[in-house]
């Protein structure tokens, strides 16, 4: 077995170079949401390459386990994975956000393989999420379910209701993952709904609450290996992660919500990746 | 049409396990019996609506039915974007029932009513509507959206009476002629249907010889029909329980409108853009108030027919 650190760094790479990746394919697109992308790739690469057992090939194996990205604007994260994993050939990330293309701006699972639910508009994902995990609990079906929402998400009631009904139906084949980067379209969520303290609010809804750093593998690994726990009861990830992450101007940045860097930006967001790529190539030798 | 949808959700949960009941904290001690015999097909998710379309949603993607069962405005406007995203753009397997639609609920006030809920569940693509206009057809209704696979809405009121004519099998999409006529036409959904009837027999006696049609499936709407009747008739009077704006006589004007061979024209009769005021037992008395009784019907068809 690899050692931590040789996995670690082996992810990390996996991650700059996905990230990568991701920007090459939101500016060719002209697309948006850099940097809600990159608060939520570390914790995609970790999930598809060691813990959802979906196999491409058999979409439709209904003992898959599912992930439902319900803030579905990290959709180029997603695309970029799965392309990745090869639910798709990685050409179709040349069409992103472009007629003729499958990869809109939100995710849809008609169009693209290996995508469960489309999603887009905010607080859905988990109610969906509870249904599946309901439905695999009556077809005695020992996969799992992982929905992935965003904290600013949080803001959106549905989700609250939801959080509700999961634990009442001891769903513990249900684990959420909050993308706590701490940010939204206008700024810092604290300033414009301020949720205090998930993991007590998640305590109060009667769920297995963990938090951990969502940019480090070493914590994604113990994290990951421990739950769900079997307890009755579903578990919740809160991430700790940052919007932007891996491009210094962007880290906390609201505006990069939305924007495309200009040219200057781009070279010089190009060139931190792959001096990270390098660095880390260089390490794994 | 309670009893109609308990014993039809009965039968059909019966015949393939895979439907399942979803209530918004109602009809637990009608459906006392279901869930006795079928308890993992029966959820109560509390009155937590969106989140019940969501978890139907995500049932359904897992290959279960699910029937999501409420009063119509919390079946309808209060998750509607859950229904958008997640049931119709989804492509779901999910049928939603609303109990007491249009004005069933008539002591209870607007907040209970669901006057707009055809026009906001219409505009929704995949969605189907069923209206059904009596008890019988609401278990038919029920019976062939468990059939058919996507989006469904059925909008039952509450104390419909049974309807006495000769009916063929019951096919979505499909309205029934429920008496011929010759020269004049009433198209009505739900509990108007009955209200047609009465009118067509005044009208009989002045020798309006008048269709009624039972147009329970108002998406898709029944063009074919429709369209014949516009050509034989000089006539054509539509009445529903809803807002005249985005309901039946909606769906019936935006197919005489663009027809070449129309030769009727048309009234659409239904509450006109606004909140029912005041209460009573007697829907029949909200009816008459708004201008949507049979005499009221009666007149308009005749103001047309000789004009």
């Amino acid at each position: 077995m690899k050692t931590n650190k040789k996995l670690t760094q082996e992810f990390e790479l996996k991650s700059a170079q996905m990230r990568k990746e991701i920007l090459e394919m939101i500016i060719r697109g002209r697309g948006t949401h850099i940097a809600s992308a990159f608060s939520i790739i570390d914790i995609l690469v970790y999930l598809y390459e060691k813990v959802l057992k979906i196999d491409p090939g058999d979409l439709a194996d209904a003992k898959r386990d599912r992930f439902i990205l319900s803030k579905g604007h990290g959709g180029a994260a997603l695309y970029v994975v799965l392309a990745n994993h090869r639910f798709f050939p990685k050409e179709a990330l040349n069409l992103y956000c472009s007629e003729g293309g499958i990869l809109g701006g939100h995710p849809d699972r008609f169009l693209v393989p290996g995508v469960e639910v489309s999603t887009g508009s905010l607080g859905h994902g988990l109610s969906i999420a509870v249904g599946l995990a309901l439905a695999n609990k009556i077809n005695k079906i020992d996969s799992r379910v992982y929905c992935l929402v965003g904290d600013g998400e949080c803001n959106e009631g549905a989700v609250w209701e939801a959080c509700m009904t999961a634990n009442h139906h001891k769903l513990d084949n249900l684990v959420l993952i909050v993308d706590n980067n701490g940010m939204m379209i206008s700024g810092f969520t604290k300033d414009i709904l301020d949720p205090i303290s998930f993991s007590q609010k998640f305590k109060s809804f009667g769920w297995n609450t963990t938090e951990i750093n969502g940019h480090d593998f070493g914590e994604l690994q113990s994290v990951f290996n421990k739950v769900p726990i079997r307890n009755k009861k579903p578990t919740v990830v809160i991430a700790n992660t940052i919007k932007g992450k891996g491009i210094s101007f962007m880290e906390n940045k609201s505006q990069w919500h939305g924007m495309l860097p200009n040219e200057a930006e781009m070279k010089i967001a190009m060139e931190e990746l792959s001096c990270r790529i390098n660095s880390l190539t260089e390490k794994g030798k | 049409m309670r009893d109609s949808f308990i014993s039809s959700i009965y039968r059909v949960t019966k015949a393939n396990r895979n439907v399942m009941c979803l209530v918004g904290d109602i009809g637990a001690f009608l459906l006392r019996d279901y869930i006795k015999e079928f308890p993992l097909n029966y959820y109560n998710l509390g009155v937590a609506e969106a989140n019940m379309i969501g978890v139907a949603a995500g049932l359904s993607m897992a290959g279960k039915i699910p029937f999501v069962y409420t009063i119509t405005p919390f079946v309808t406007a209060r998750c509607y974007e859950q229904i958008k995203v997640d049931v119709c753009y989804n492509r779901s397997n999910v049928k939603l029932v609303g109990i007491g639609s249009g004005v069933s609920y008539g002591t209870m006030g607007p907040s209970h009513h669901s006057l707009e809920d055809i026009a906001i569940m219409g505009a929704l693509p995949n969605m189907v509507i069923i209206s059904p206009s009596d008890p019988q057809e609401a278990e038919e209704a029920v019976l062939a959206a468990a059939k058919h696979i996507g989006p469904v809405y059925i909008r039952l009121t509450l104390t419909s009476t049974s309807l006495n004519y000769k009916r063929g099998r019951f096919q979505i999409g499909r309205g029934r002629i429920v008496k011929k006529g010759t020269n004049t036409a009433i198209i009505a959904t739900g509990d108007m249907v009955g209200l047609a009837l009465e009118a067509a027999k005044i009208l009989n006696r002045e020798n309006i010889n008048c269709y009624v049609v039972n147009m329970h499936t108002i998406k898709p709407i029944d063009e074919t029909l429709i369209k014949k009747l516009s050509r034989n008739c000089k006539a054509i009077v539509s009445i529903e329980e809803h807002s005249v704006i985005g309901g039946l006589g909606s769906a019936v004007s935006r197919v005489v409108s663009q027809y070449r061979d129309n030769k009727a024209i048309l009234k659409i009769m239904g509450f006109k853009d606004v909140f029912v005021k005041g209460y009573s037992q007697d829907k029949m008395k909200i009816f008459k108030k708004y201008g949507l009784s049979v005499n009221h019907l009666v007149k308009e068809m005749k103001k047309l027919y000789f004009s």
